[in-house]
């Protein structure tokens, strides 16, 4: 987690909340994949040798644990989560407001108006998003776990195939997780005060609207808004730009992965494995391992886009009013 | 000429004024007074064509599309109402200008003193506190928009009431540096400050009473 996040969660007393969240959910991926590798591994056996009443209740018993996970994980999803995501809200807005409302007049004069709703608004939205919706920190910590349980399954359950998986993504992951997309942040903070700029035209505008029309100003403030508003689509068109590179680089990963799976992987696969249920078993882990290095991608896109607006509220919590 | 016959204006289904009748000739120098809340500046904001009359029409110089009136009138109300733009812009809204005429504005609206003193001189931005100036300068750029516009109407609603009596008075000396030839109606509160006008009325109870 950004330290500039988890220093607010901390001032708003919420740290222990969100960790009893994370952890309720925290094994959820990996529950999940066990499941369907071994749901893969019976079904594919009990087939082969034809026993169809274990087949069936092999089924209903799957069929039963998948809806008893599914449930839990919608349960604190639906419950837990959103009361923490209001909860976070209340007290991020309460905080920000009470030092609005201590500061000075010259305290107040160090950001605009059209900076304090857009840090007021956007940016607490934005600390919340990165908290509690999806494809972001939660994700994030939720797929490495399952990354990093299914990685010890398939070393456990053959280590060449893991290596070869490994030799493949981690390069990849480095550049689309880490290089790639390093300059988002700095691109939504600058995104951010340019919505700053553009919200500063609002009051003006309800304010002198006789102004703009008895002086025909329609056109210059047309203008002008226009600019701020380009300024937010160039600098967002920025970080999705490397948003998409890093996923460009990701699918390629997959897809390589896949391409040397076929053309040397049929030996390490067979090393050591007894049948093709067993072979599907491992596939299915090789396939997480993947998946989870996809959503972790993704999730630290979002928390990229995110972490400028915790920073920019940060900025407000630790300085002189 | 400015004429008003028989028109009323309606807000939240009362009547702040009914059948009012004014007629303002070219040239002249008209001063509306009465208390705060009285309709006063209702009334000045309808003959600039920005509030609508619930019945009957307004005309100004032929005028009587609120689109076309706005263009034969300035205003200068009691907020100067400047946008987060430079000096220069405010002035001229982002039209076209030459700098000799421009210099003539800013020396009648006593700002020439004030905006020489800063490093961006008329390029300074005003920023988004523009609020922030002192009430005399903010309301002399006000004045200095109004001559850039050079309409043949000048309406004016209380330009003077958030400010002290120097600044005031260097206010109105501006105001009536620029409006010899031109047809002023000021609605104010102070009638010290409508010495010399031709007629001034008071507003009462919706109704305008030659004073």
């Amino acid at each position: 987690m950004n330290k500039s996040v988890f220093k607010i969660l901390k001032d708003l007393g919420l740290i222990r909340l969100f960790t009893g969240i994370l952890l309720l959910r925290l094994p959820f991926d990996f529950l999940s994949a066990v499941l369907k590798a071994n749901i893969l591994e019976s079904f594919i056996r009990l087939s082969e040798q034809g026993n169809s009443a274990d087949l069936l209740r092999t089924f209903g018993i799957f069929l039963l644990l998948s809806v008893l996970l599914f449930g839990y994980n919608v349960s604190i999803w639906a419950t837990v989560s959103i009361k923490a995501d209001m909860l976070l809200q209340k007290k991020l807005r309460e905080k920000l407001l009470n030092n609005m409302l201590s500061r000075t007049g010259t305290g107040m004069e160090k950001y605009s108006p059209g900076d304090w709703v857009t840090r007021l608004n956007n940016d607490v939205d934005r600390v919340n998003d990165y908290l509690t919706t999806p494809i972001n920190f939660m994700h994030v910590a939720i797929a490495s776990f399952n990354m990093l349980l299914s990685s010890v399954v398939l070393v456990i359950l053959n280590s060449r195939l893991y290596l070869l998986t490994i030799l493949v993504t981690v390069p990849f992951f480095i550049l689309s997780s880490v290089v790639i997309i390093k300059k988002i942040p700095l691109y939504r903070k600058k995104a951010q005060e340019s919505y700053a700029d553009y919200t500063n035209w609002i009051v003006p505008i309800i304010e002198s609207s006789d102004a703009i029309n008895v002086f025909e100003g329609e056109e210059i403030v047309l203008k002008k808004i226009e600019e701020a508003s380009k300024t937010i689509m160039k600098e967002n068109v920025k970080a999705h730009t490397l948003t998409a590179w890093s996923s460009f680089f990701n699918i390629i990963s997959g897809n390589l992965g896949y391409l040397l799976l076929l053309l040397f992987g049929n030996s390490m696969m067979g090393t050591g494995i007894n049948d093709y249920a067993e072979l599907a078993k491992i596939t299915q882990y090789r396939g997480e391992i993947m998946k989870s290095i996809m959503c972790v991608n993704a999730g630290l896109n979002g928390m990229k886009g995110n972490v400028s607006s915790a920073k920019r509220l940060e900025e407000v919590f630790t300085e002189e009013k | 000429m400015i004429k008003l016959e028989n028109v009323s204006f309606k807000y939240e289904n009362a009547y702040v004024f009914e059948n009012l009748s004014l007629t303002v000739k070219d040239g002249e120098k008209v001063g509306i007074i009465g208390e705060s809340g009285c309709g006063k500046s209702t009334l000045l904001k309808m003959i600039a064509g920005l509030n609508i009359p619930t019945s009957e029409e307004i005309n100004v110089d032929g005028e009587k599309d609120p689109e076309g009136i706005i263009k034969k009138v300035s205003v200068v109300m009691q907020s100067p109402m400047l946008l987060p733009l430079s000096i220069i812009d405010n002035i001229t809204m982002g039209h076209d200008h030459d700098e000799e005429r421009i210099e003539k504005i800013i020396e009648a609206a006593n700002l020439k003193k004030w905006t020489d003193s800063l490093p961006d001189g008329l390029n300074t931005y005003l920023g988004d506190r523009a609020d922030e100036l002192s009430g005399g300068q903010a309301q002399r750029i006000a004045i200095a928009r109004a001559m850039f516009k050079d309409a043949g109407i000048l309406l004016l609603d209380e330009p003077t009431s958030a400010l002290d009596g120097e600044n005031a008075a260097s206010v109105l000396e501006a105001i009536n540096r620029f409006t010899s030839d031109k047809t002023v109606i000021h609605v104010t509160h102070r009638r010290e400050h409508l010495n010399g006008y031709d007629r001034i009325f008071m507003m009462k109870d919706g109704k305008l009473i030659e004073a």
